[in-house]
């Protein structure tokens, strides 16, 4: 359906920015198969709107704000010029999904678990963000979330009170391996406990 | 009656073509947000109805999922209890009716449970699209987040109009669909914004939201001739109007629900107010994270001065039985 495939071209032309850019510098001819020539048109002219831009902005900074909002410990922790730049690998990667931030934030941060960042605390602050993300997602009948299992290299109360207090991390720290399990109680509370090593696996 | 949380299909009379007018002169809504709730319960006496994004009072988990729609128990309670003293319409922004690769019947469906709740005289959505295909199949879909343009186009219009009454026969209220706010034109298009509505209304029989703000938006931006495009339009068709204020960026007018309304979105409203004989109500819309920089007495000022307005040329609103 050709209609289908204009909706995806523009859908395109305002989450991928080099696409835009190609569209715009190439012709009508780089939008895309299966479209008309109105179509193609019409996406050209697109992508060289300054209007166009400016809606690209406002998708992507709606976008931040979900990381932002819902990862403030894995921002502390990265810096704003290092997580802008992982933001921008990941969303050249994988385009919106989700109105909602809860799911645009796992997503990131599940990407960013992958990426075996050379910072040492990279894995378990995000894996703990991530963790208490899962813990708030909505469920059907109000069930509670399984448990959530997060392996530390460090002693936990140091490197998240820190960067709870606005503070930087130290480049290092003596290791001090632990594995916590926190479950959600019915009241709303986090409960947190040690866990068996394998737990974590 | 508490919301039912798993989606049903509904099995209802078909609408008759015609639009279901007029409703209740409701008068002087506010659209909820989270962060507007002190001020809702404190200052009740405002506003004469409330508006509420469904979206942000449930968890959508997905198409195909057998409980898609996780109510929030927290915004659902204080819904069910604004319900037992005001009317609660539902504006929703995510059916993309104008998506061209599916339509999202689950989401008409909850709908229709919503009004079995809710009992509202009609809902509303957007005149736009925000899912869309990825370019490669096997990719999903994408979610725009933001309610793009639709061309306005004939194979638009018949899309549209075989969808709105869809929803006309799933959920038993006038359905009203919002002018688009776009910061770009799409070329060629073979209406102009106030002809396609008017035909949209002429054929599916859904009314018109006029969102004065997105008119003042696509003037500033587009250089449209908002008073033209009100002209043109069917203002028998209207059982809304939204107010707002916006922001600048990069040159540009965001509809970014910000602040104050501005004087010209006023004097659209003053225009616009004693044309509308079908208007049930005027909105006025405010994003939660601007009530704090905006405050209490100037939101009050919003509603008080829309009060005026509409009791300078609406009859009094209707008030519900607690």
């Amino acid at each position: 359906m050709s209609l289908a495939a204009f909706q995806s071209g523009l859908a395109r032309l305002v989450t991928d920015p080099c696409w835009r850019e190609e569209v715009r510098t190439t012709g009508p001819t780089a939008a895309g198969d299966g479209l008309t020539d109105r179509e193609r048109r019409r996406l050209h002219q697109a992508a060289g709107d300054p209007g166009l831009a400016v809606t690209a902005t406002l998708v992507r900074s709606f976008r931040l704000g979900k990381i932002l909002t819902l990862l403030p410990l894995t921002r502390r922790l990265l810096g704003d010029t290092i997580l802008a730049r992982e933001v921008r690998r990941f969303w050249s990667e994988e385009p919106p999904r989700s109105f909602y931030a809860l799911d645009e934030a796992q997503a990131f941060a599940a990407d960013l678990l992958r990426r075996r960042l050379r910072n040492p605390f990279v894995d378990e602050v995000v894996a703990f963000e991530r963790a208490m993300l899962e813990l708030r997602r909505a469920r059907p009948g109000n069930r509670l979330p399984p448990p959530q299992t997060i392996r530390f290299r460090h002693d936990p109360r140091i490197v998240l009170g820190m960067l709870s207090e606005g503070r930087s991390l130290p480049r290092r720290l003596r290791e001090r391996p632990c594995v916590l399990q926190a479950v959600l109680t019915p009241d709303g509370t986090v409960d947190w406990s040690p866990a068996a090593p394998e737990a974590a696996a | 009656m508490p919301l039912p949380e798993a989606g049903r299909l509904v099995d209802t009379p078909a609408a008759p073509q015609e639009a279901a007018l007029p409703v209740p002169k409701l008068g002087v809504g506010l659209g909820y947000q989270a962060q507007l709730r002190p001020f809702l319960e404190k200052h009740g006496d405002e506003f004469d109805f409330l508006e509420v994004v469904p979206e942000v009072v449930w968890n959508d988990l997905g198409p195909g999922r057998r409980t898609r729609y996780v109510p929030d128990p927290e915004a659902t309670s204080f819904l069910e209890q604004q319900s037992r003293v005001r009317t609660v319409i539902p504006h929703s922004i995510g059916l993309s009716i104008g998506s061209a690769h599916r339509f999202d019947r689950e989401h008409v469906a909850q709908m229709a449970l919503w009004h079995d709740w809710l009992r509202f005289p009609w809902h509303s959505d957007h005149l736009a699209f925000h899912l869309a295909e990825h370019q490669d199949e096997d990719e999903g879909e994408i979610n725009v987040n933001l309610t793009l343009p639709l061309p306005l186009d004939q194979e638009t219009l018949e899309l549209v109009a075989a969808r709105v009454a869809e929803v006309r026969r799933a959920v038993p209220a006038p359905f009203l669909l919002e002018n688009n706010v776009s910061y770009f034109r799409l070329a060629d298009e073979e209406y102009d914004e106030a002809r396609f509505l008017n035909a949209l209304h002429r054929d599916s029989g859904c009314g018109l939201l006029l969102d004065l703000h997105n008119v003042y938006v696509n003037e500033r931006n587009l250089g449209i001739d908002g008073g033209a495009f009100i002209d043109r339009l069917d203002l028998e068709a209207v059982v809304e109007l939204h107010v707002a204020g916006g922001m600048e960026m990069d040159g540009f007018y965001l509809d970014a629900h910000s602040g104050p309304v501005l004087e010209p979105v006023w004097r659209m409203l003053a225009d616009v107010l004693p044309r509308c004989p079908n208007l049930g109500g005027v909105v006025f819309e405010l994003f939660g994270s601007w009530y704090e920089p905006m405050g209490e007495d100037a939101l009050r000022r919003q509603l008080d001065r829309m009060k005026e307005l509409w009791a300078r040329h609406q009859p009094p609103p209707v008030r519900r039985r607690a």
